[in-house]
């Protein structure tokens, strides 16, 4: 074992950034942004956002076609992305996705978790395989790129990462005991991750949306709009404008958050519904005026 | 990324001592006696420690060899060990 000589002050102290902890080593409109779950809907919506300011990783796994038409959409807009297929459930193809977006791209200094999958069952009727799954996609996945972009983004002293939650998390719908325990995980290491290094100029924030006007919608037999205090369900674009504040430089001192961006939905007590079937929020109340 | 192999002790811990300098830590506080509390390093610090000695000199440090250490020393020698 060397001998180590520290009992003097160590020379190579000049020069050094010694009061770095909170110091930016990079401009915050540097590296890039990698949005998870990009290839369509609230994720694609949030890639196209982004790429006003810096380039941007339209991640997918199972639409190839939506993620090369985003990245035509930014690169007709003047800016600059790449698609990445990745599974973020596997922790290999996460590491190989980020590998080719810091050497084409640069370090990835806004991540923004979207991917999500859903498998609403009775809790009797979920299969093991289909918990796991769900679970794995929702939070694991989310934890995966966390795990893997906190390294860079601690020594450039800047990140933004902007988990996407749900309000299934506090408010779910019977048949989302996977998705709604995944997404209020997000929640919890949106919260633990955002203490453990703020101090090196990183935040970590979750949006949890309610209803937006993306292909799961369109799907839907029925027209929740009515059941929205709003009378609408959101456009996506609305929700990408609210991650886009997140991470720009005006919001550094929002952190460890949970922003409901759901038109109201989970504010109130009850929310009514028309025909009467249980709303959103779980209590419908026939013939409210 | 492999370990390097060429990489000597004494630059290993010019490295680290000056990455401790680099997170705040008072350099004529600096003793192997000193424990890392009382030279203002914490877990975030040593994290952000193992993401430099892993891009510069291919080292994978394993948070578990820190469960022991408090000094400045013990966290010398348990990452100086990583070059044998």
């Amino acid at each position: 074992m060397a001998v180590l000589d520290i009992g003097h002050r160590i020379p190579y102290t000049d020069g050094v950034d010694t009061n770095g902890d909170q110091a930016n080593r990079v401009a915050s409109s540097e590296g890039c942004a990698l949005v998870t779950g990009a290839g369509r809907g609230l994720g694609a919506a949030i890639a196209e956002a982004l790429a006003a300011e810096r380039p941007v990783c339209v991640n997918w796994n199972s639409d190839a076609d939506g993620a090369a038409e985003v990245v035509r959409r930014i690169e007709a807009g003047g800016g600059r992305a790449i698609a990445v297929q990745a599974d973020v459930a596997n922790r290999a193809a996460v590491d190989a996705m980020f590998d080719r977006v810091e050497a084409e791209l640069g370090s990835v200094l806004v991540l923004v978790n979207n991917a999500g999958i859903r498998r609403d069952l009775p809790a009797g009727f979920l299969e093991p395989e289909e918990w796991e799954r769900v679970v794995a996609v929702n939070l694991t996945g989310q934890f995966n790129t966390v795990h893997r972009a906190l390294g860079g983004m601690v020594r450039n002293r800047f990140g933004r990462i902007v988990n996407v939650s749900s309000i299934s998390a506090v408010r779910p719908l019977p048949g989302q005991s996977a998705y709604a325990a995944a997404k209020a995980g997000v929640e919890a290491m949106t919260k633990t991750v955002a203490i453990e290094v703020a101090r090196r100029g990183i935040t970590v924030n979750a949006i949890a949306p309610g209803l937006m006007n993306t292909g799961f919608v369109a799907e839907m037999d029925e027209d929740w709009s009515a059941a929205m205090p709003p009378r609408r369900i959101a456009e996506p674009e609305e929700v990408a404008a609210l991650v886009r504040y997140l991470v720009s430089d005006e919001a550094a001192y929002v952190n460890g958050a949970v922003l409901n961006i759901d038109g109201g939905l989970t504010a109130g007590l009850a929310i009514f519904s028309p025909r009467g079937r249980p709303a959103p929020a779980g209590i419908a109340l026939d013939d409210a005026p | 990324m492999e370990l390097k192999t060429s990489t000597s002790p004494e630059q290993l811990a010019t490295r680290i001592l000056e990455a401790l300098v680099e997170f705040g830590a008072d350099p004529d506080a600096m003793s192997p006696e000193a424990t890392l509390e009382s030279l203002e390093i914490d877990s975030l610090d040593m994290f952000e420690l193992a993401q430099i000695l892993h891009q510069e000199f291919g080292i994978e440090v394993n948070p578990d060899d820190f469960e022991d250490v408090t000094t400045l020393g013990d966290a010398q020698a348990v990452l100086l060990g990583y070059l044998k």
